[in-house]
């Protein structure tokens, strides 16, 4: 069907509300990252003073946002690199048929469906000084450490998100080994190959486009992650877990600076452009011509 | 030729019916009600749903309208509720907001300045203890806030622990109070003199307060335009906050990660001697815990450590003026029935009803008095409300109070090594004392 067919006013309603929900808030956002608006021009925030780029080199200097976005990057990678395996031996458990696979499956999804407010309370009565992992840390003869502050927090935020998020890597890449066809499994069986070499060349090359998806999908929520170490160690965070939504968090809600915390917000959105950009050129969801029209 | 449905029109009325659907969703119930927000009352839900439905049935016995009662849970959400209010000029007719919230509220301007008719249509300043109206505005010209509840905070001690060492009296000056929590302190049978709750969000700060005041420093000057967190007498605060744990090892070593309700938890299960900067609002907890009917309360000690009477300047501060106060919104069209509701919660019977329900002492002289004759066991309380001390009413306040926890928050790890650099909390206080300076001046402009 030509292009001059297509009913394209058919996405005005989906388009009005896109811009309503996401355009007019961005375009919002946007204004403020380059007004002085605060609680103290709140009432007339429309006659905000215009400070131009201030708030964006206040953000990359002395309000910290260096430290948040090292902090971010360093700390949604890592969650990413270790929760990866993790889902990918967990997908492959589950794959074939056997006794109980339902059952396993469900428990697998576990920490995915709790809700991220009660696993940061659960892990928060757990990491306690005298909480389950110190006792239990002991009790195999190993030293008792302080989980809730200090320089071990970044290393615990890294370990309870990797707990909570794994299963979402395991769903899909589940979902990706559902898509191999049975017969491909049965000929490189005929060919007697390992089952490394199996994983190696059938598996992994048809993983490719929903694992990329999975860990692209997984590293920008543990960077946006904001419930987990808000719910965990609190506000004013450690300094070694005052990643970027917790920096904008505050400098928005509790300083009331909001035209600094959009500024931050936009810089922030622009570093998590920059995978979402190449994930969708790799895919070819943009900057290919649609020339089978 | 066949006709072809026109669906554009129909998808767009269809957007059309959902918004204004969602439109009419966020109106009042009845245009003619007051809109009301509140606190959530966590510890007594039940209890607060009668008492918002009794006061909502005599609002409408005196006026004819009727009340619709928002709440929030946190002071995150209060905020929140009062600057989308601000911004929309919609939203609540009146506000319960925290005292120390109050100057957050009045420097988005949320509020409206209440007038000497306002005052008299209430029934007068003169019925309020006088200390509660220290959070009402920034001075007694300019008030945009009525008391409606004071929350003291004061000393808790174990009367029973008390007894078996031999100590007949509460503290009254901080040498006397490390005297005693050394007496009581035993790690060895887990038993501690005090505890501080470190890792909150508001006992560091009003500790930090206090200790500074009492030696004359002020944490922000009286006129409102100097941040003085880097002075000697805020970093001897700090210092001697740190120090009950880290110097005199009164305080259990727990207490480093812990927030005010595990810290009252201990205490409730007789492991500590003394706890301090609790409020009236403890009592049911207490009443179920292992201390039950062996314990008392007393005024946080006023005069500072090393010294047997305060320095020149310095201020007898054991509380700061705490509680809830009433509001009218900046924006509201119904301020007569915004008054009308606020004399009603004023009110002799309204004031011990709420107290005696919910723990807060009252606002006014008269009911405070009345709870403290009933209930001996508040009666330090009624004490520590009258010689309450107003923090400095400047929407910067929120900004101190965020730069103080930072620096005993990242203080923490040293603590919990049993120490603590006083160079470090040189530095950290500075940059708190940066970043107030920064909300004094944007204030000023």
């Amino acid at each position: 069907m030509g292009r001059e067919r297509r009913p394209l006013w058919l996405m005005l309603p989906g388009g009005i509300l896109l811009l309503l929900v996401v355009g007019v808030p961005f375009a919002l956002a946007a204004w403020m990252g380059f007004s002085g608006l605060d609680q103290y021009s709140l009432r007339e925030w429309l006659q905000a003073p215009w400070v131009g780029l201030a708030n964006f080199v206040e953000a990359l200097g002395s309000a910290g946002m260096p430290h948040a976005l090292w902090l971010s990057v360093s700390f949604s990678l890592l969650t990413t690199v270790f929760a990866a395996p993790i889902g990918i031996v967990a997908a492959l458990t589950v794959n074939g048929r056997m006794r109980g696979r339902a059952l396993v499956r469900s428990i697998y999804l576990v920490p995915y469906v709790i809700p991220q407010f009660v696993t940061a309370m659960l892990w928060r009565v757990m990491l306690q000084p005298d909480g389950a992992v110190n006792r239990a840390l002991e009790s195999l003869g190993l030293p008792a450490g302080q989980w809730l502050i200090g320089p071990n927090t970044f290393w615990t935020l890294v370990f309870v998100d990797v707990w909570a998020s794994w299963a979402f890597i395991y769903m899909l890449t589940l979902a990706g080994l559902q898509t191999i066809p049975a017969e491909q499994y049965e000929a490189a069986d005929m060919d007697g190959v390992t089952w490394w070499q199996k994983i190696r060349y059938v598996v992994l090359p048809q993983l490719r486009g929903p694992l990329s998806l999975a860990l692209l999908l997984s590293t920008l929520h543990h960077f946006n992650n904001f419930t987990l170490p808000f719910v965990l160690f609190g506000t004013p965070a450690p300094e070694a877990v005052s990643v970027l939504p917790i920096a904008i968090y505050q400098i928005s809600f509790q300083v009331f600076r909001f035209g600094l915390g959009a500024a931050m917000s936009i810089l922030s959105l622009v570093v998590v452009a920059v995978p979402a950009v190449l994930y969708l050129r790799s895919v070819g969801l943009i900057g290919r011509r649609d020339h089978e029209a | 030729m066949r006709r072809r449905l026109s669906l554009g029109p129909v998808a767009l009325g269809l957007v059309a019916l959902v918004l204004a659907a969602g439109v009419t969703g966020c109106a009042n119930e009845d245009d003619d009600d007051l809109y009301v927000l509140v606190g959530t009352i966590a510890q007594y839900p039940a209890e607060q749903r009668v008492w918002l439905d009794r006061i909502a049935a005599k609002f409408r016995q005196r006026t004819g309208k009727g009340i619709t009662f928002d709440t929030y849970a946190s002071s995150a959400e209060e905020q929140t509720k009062l600057q989308t209010s601000v911004i929309t000029g919609t939203g609540p007719d009146v506000y319960q907001v925290g005292t120390t919230f109050t100057p957050a509220g009045d420097a988005a301007r949320g509020f409206q300045v209440l007038d000497e008719a306002d005052w008299r249509r209430i029934g007068g300043r003169e019925q309020f203890i006088p200390a509660a109206l220290g959070m009402s505005g920034p001075d007694a010209s300019r008030q945009v806030a009525v008391p409606m509840s004071t929350r003291p905070y004061g000393l808790v001690y174990n009367t029973a622990k008390f007894r078996a060492a031999g100590i007949s009296a509460p503290p009254r000056t901080w040498d006397e109070f490390v005297e005693i929590a050394k007496r009581l302190t035993d790690p060895g049978a887990g038993a501690y003199g005090t505890a501080v709750a470190y890792a909150d969000s508001y006992d560091p700060w009003k500790y930090v307060w206090m200790f500074a005041l009492q030696n004359g420093g002020h944490l922000i000057s009286a006129d409102l335009k100097q941040a003085r967190l880097d002075t000697p007498q805020t970093h001897a605060a700090v210092g001697a906050l740190f120090e009950l744990l880290t110097k005199h090892r009164v305080v259990d070593p727990d207490a480093v990660t812990w927030k005010a309700p595990e810290a009252l938890a201990a205490f409730g299960r007789g492991e500590l001697g003394m706890l301090g900067m609790v409020a009236p609002t403890v009592v049911p907890s207490l009443e179920k815990s292992a201390v039950k009917g062996s314990y008392a309360f007393a005024p946080m000690p006023l005069i500072p450590f090393g010294a047997t009477e305060r320095p020149p300047g310095g201020v007898a501060a054991g509380s700061i003026t705490s509680g809830f106060n009433l509001a009218i919104s900046s924006t509201t069209k119904k301020k007569d029935l915004a008054l009308e509701l606020i004399q009603l919660l004023v009110s002799p019977e309204e004031q011990k009803r709420y107290a005696e329900t919910f723990g807060d002492l009252p606002a006014t002289t008269r009911a405070a008095e009345e709870v403290a004759a009933s209930r001996p066991l508040l009666a330090p309380f009624l004490a520590a409300e009258r010689a309450s001390v107003p923090t400095a009413f400047t929407g910067a306040w929120s900004d101190l109070q965020l730069a103080l926890t930072n620096v005993v928050t990242q203080s923490l790890p040293a603590l919990a090594s049993g120490g603590y650099d006083p160079v470090a909390v040189r530095g950290l206080l500075t940059e708190a004392n940066r970043k107030v300076q920064s909300s004094l001046d944007r204030q000023r402009r």
